[in-house]
């Protein structure tokens, strides 16, 4: 089998050692500096509550990683929708869920099945005319006592660690009216668990809800959307704030520090017709349908708003801002600022003061980019390229996003965020779509295309976040649509479409190895580390349905095998 | 330059979705004889609710769920899987979601895009005489205040979780924490005072909560957790030290308290409605 994966531009290099230069000190000797590395286990979706996705681990490093083998291989025995989930991984056990909300217990050195729990549906849940089939499981969130996790019904179940039996669920709301469900994994915050949900393409009111992770009861929600009579509720028109979806989809951060929650949300609905809802002679500048399309912090023991910063005021492309939230300490203009790192389907990658919301800057990492002419000095959108109501019109990237919803990953050795970047662009038609409760509501439709002139799709960057230079660039031919891992063995992984699991320098972007397992990549590897010895996870299985699907169109004549099952990879045994 | 580079590639990307080539001038043919006012509302109610980038695309082209157009499907069997969707697939079914009028419609766009072009669905009852049956009965219509009264027991917006919906299914809407609604109180006084002999203190540790009980058996203990909304569905193994005892201080008028008199009057006005 041939591998598409491009070999890497030498040239970068040299911009990668002149960075070195430059920033190490600032990025590594800060004092007391938020620290979102992971250790022998990978508590947290994110790794850390900071998303860093980098374990602290460099028993296998660059020198040694030619030498990774299979160490043991589960099949999930659910098959058909490939497995996107992120393995959690605590105390030698591996947690992980399958598109039809499974979860399995494994022990995380031999694969073993220790317990196994199946998810009860509602019947007919799903409401007709909405997203709310769309099947995947991102993952579980683990608290001391429970492995939790959202369901297709629009449920947060939580079940024993050491049983599998079912202690408490919660219905978070009803999937037969609000046409939504919880695919993300959700986020432990000290004894709350905090979960979104999907729903934003529709005509719902997106929230966040914490709830007790010991009990299931209810402490706050905070809805995306004002209602009447809150700051922000004169941001939309009429009654478009029921409608306007905004639903946070992803999986969030926290910082003890602060003590603030940071979520992506979603777009603004109907996707791609904003007429309904934008309020008679409010500018883009004042916010327009807040708070969608926005970097949210809230205060972890309320709920409330303490700032946020909407990305794409009055969203027209469906570019959510669902994302992840790196939240990373560095030094710019000589000055030690609280950061965070946010990346929003159009590609482009906001920097934000943690803190306050501060705009410190923004920049594109898609290398086709018309939907915007450029960013202005305040994070204003410039030169924006917008639908038109029963015209079709041409913009890059497309409505699955410069980035899909996988993960970025951080490493503070390198001070480099490294994200894959799809080069897509998309024919968008709008009308003036009526919203009906729970349904899908998109005003108007798209196709994708592959931008004319290009031979490669996709590629895995080194980007750094301050300065927004590209420090190495590795092209793929197809998109990338698993996360990244990066690990203070100066490694990033990540995997492709045609089944290859790899490995590169996190300095130079060098391809030092890479096994071919069998099926596409759709989820997120980790590293974690048993009685002293490093191991790699990759869920393997492409997501055959919705966006994969649409990936996969492009290709025609390339088979992106399904599957579900998680690898596992360590180094051999020393004789 | 780039738009018609698009459409080329996009060209390739519709063959893999559709699995065949679609002969543009059919389809051509067919959408000239969607021009009927059915067929247009049809086509409405086809574009807000099948036509998404999940679904089935715009003029039923495809997306991520098969082409519909130019298929060669006949009026029943469009009917059918409209009517019931498709078993183990994303695809379910629209009978109880849209009215009879709507149906009609969706049903004649869809039979328009395969060709046919006079399908003669019966417009107040489209499945009538098709031999379709259909699981559970769609909402009966309502008006003035009963269907007022509806809207505010699912009403997601201004109650929020103090809904009548977050505890009571109506109408297949709901979570079932309650048992159905068999008995509909007469008075909104009625309906704040209601006994609630069902609600049982469960003492947990040194903690006392009231309670639906749903199971007690060898394995533990299941019930719904009422001390706040919404309610949680515990499971408490039968090695846990648990007690249940009758009765317990939670009261219904505290979970009505987001209803005015006169909205649950409404609220009241529906629930006999659908017992009628």
């Amino acid at each position: 089998m041939t591998r598409t994966f491009y070999n890497l531009r030498h040239h970068s290099r040299h911009l990668l050692y002149l960075f070195l230069l430059i920033t190490p000190p600032s990025v590594l000797s800060q004092q007391g500096a938020l620290d979102g590395a992971t250790g022998a286990d990978w508590p947290s979706y994110g790794g850390s509550q900071a998303a860093w996705r980098y374990s602290g681990l460099d028993q296998i490093n660059r020198s040694n990683v030619h030498q990774l083998r299979p160490a043991w291989v589960f099949n999930t025995d659910d098959y058909g929708d490939g497995l996107t989930s992120t393995p959690i991984v605590i105390d030698g056990v591996m947690y992980i869920s399958t598109k039809s909300n499974w979860i399995y217990a494994l022990d995380a050195a031999s694969g073993e099945v220790l317990w196994k729990y199946e998810h009860t549906f509602r019947p007919d849940f799903v409401k007709p005319g909405s997203a709310g089939a769309f099947v995947q499981s991102r993952g579980v969130a683990v608290s001391e006592n429970h492995v939790i996790m959202g369901t297709l019904d629009h449920a947060l179940v939580a079940v024993d660690r050491q049983t599998g039996r079912e202690a408490w669920k919660v219905y978070v709301d009803d999937s037969r009216q609000c046409g939504c469900n919880i695919l993300s994994a959700p986020l432990i915050v000290k004894d709350m668990v905090i979960v979104g949900q999907n729903g934003g393409d529709g005509a719902f009111r997106g929230y966040l809800t914490a709830f007790d992770a010991e009990t299931g009861r209810f402490r706050w929600r905070f809805h995306v959307i004002p209602g009447p009579g809150e700051p922000g509720h004169d941001s939309w028109k009429g009654d478009s704030w029921k409608y306007g979806g905004g639903a946070p989809w992803m999986t969030g951060s926290y910082d003890p520090e602060l003590n603030l929650v940071y979520w992506g949300t979603g777009n603004a609905a109907g996707d791609f017709y904003s007429g309904d809802r934008t309020p008679d002679g409010r500018a883009d500048e004042d916010g327009i349908n807040l708070y969608t399309a926005s970097v949210i912090a809230l205060h972890a023991d309320t709920g409330e708003l303490a700032w946020h910063y909407q990305e794409v005021p009055r969203d027209v492309w469906d570019f959510d801002s669902a994302y992840e939230v790196i939240l990373m300490d560095r030094e710019i203009n000589g000055r030690d600022r609280k950061i965070l790192a946010h990346m929003n389907k159009s590609g482009v990658l906001f920097v934000l003061d943690r803190s306050n919301g501060e705009y410190l800057g923004a920049f594109s990492t898609t290398e086709v980019s018309t939907w915007i002419t450029g960013i202005g000095e305040n994070g204003e959108l410039l030169g924006r390229k917008e639908p038109k109501l029963g015209e079709t019109v041409n913009v890059c990237p497309t409505p699955l996003g410069g980035r899909g919803w996988n993960q970025m990953a951080y490493s503070p050795r390198t001070g480099l965020l490294y994200s894959p970047t799809i080069e897509f662009c998309t024919d968008i038609t709008a009308n003036d779509q009526e919203a009906r409760e729970g349904n899908f509501y998109s005003s108007g439709g798209f196709i994708n295309g592959l931008p004319e002139g290009r031979e490669s799709y996709g590629h895995l960057d080194a980007w750094d976040p301050v300065t927004g230079e590209r420090v190495w660039s590795v092209p793929s031919q197809f998109a990338l649509m698993a996360s990244i891992l990066t690990t203070a063995g100066d490694l990033v992984f990540t995997g492709d479409p045609e089944g290859w699991f790899l490995a590169f320098d996190a300095l130079s972007g060098e391809l030092l190895w890479q096994f071919q397992t069998g099926a596409g990549h759709r989820g997120s590897s980790v590293a974690y580390a048993i009685d002293g010895k490093q191991f790699f996870a990759t869920p393997v299985g492409w997501q055959s349905s919705l966006n994969a699907g649409m990936v996969s169109a492009l290709f025609p004549g390339k088979t992106f095998r399904s599957g579900s099952a998680m690898m596992v990879f360590t180094l051999p045994e020393m004789p | 330059m780039m738009k018609n580079s698009m459409k080329r590639t996009l060209k390739g990307a519709l063959l893999v979705f559709m699995g065949l080539a679609v002969n543009a001038t059919l389809c051509t043919t067919f959408a000239a004889s969607l021009d009927d006012p059915v067929s247009q509302r049809g086509e409405e109610i086809y574009r807000t609710t099948c036509s998404n980038s999940f679904c089935h695309g715009p003029g039923g082209i495809a997306a991520s769920a098969p082409r519909l157009a130019a298929r060669g499907f006949d009026a029943l069997y469009i009917a059918s899987v409209t009517a019931n969707g498709v078993p183990d697939t994303q695809m379910v079914g629209f009978a109880n979601a849209l009215s009879s009028e709507d149906l009609n419609a969706v049903l004649t766009y869809v039979a328009g895009l395969n060709g046919i072009t006079n399908p003669q669905f019966t417009p107040d009852n489209p499945l009538a005489g098709l031999g379709i049956e259909v699981a559970n009965p769609k909402r009966i219509p309502l008006a003035g205040v009963e269907q007022e009264g509806r809207e505010l027991f699912f009403d997601a917006y201004g109650k929020g979780l103090a809904r009548c919906s977050i505890c009571h299914e109506v109408e297949g809407i709901g979570i079932p924490v309650a048992a159905p609604i068999l008995n509909v109180p007469a008075t909104v006084r009625a309906l704040r005072n209601l006994e609630t002999p069902v609600v049982q203190t469960v003492h947990l540790g040194d903690e006392d909560m009231p309670a639906v009980i749903l199971a007690q058996g060898i394995s533990g203990t299941l019930f719904y957790d009422l001390t706040a909304v919404p309610p949680v569905m515990r499971t408490i193994p039968a090695e846990v030290s648990l007690s249940i005892s009758e009765g317990s201080a939670w009261e219904h008028v505290d979970w009505i308290g987001a209803y005015s008199t006169a909205e649950l009057e409404k609220v009241l006005a529906f629930l006999r409605a659908i017992r009628r």
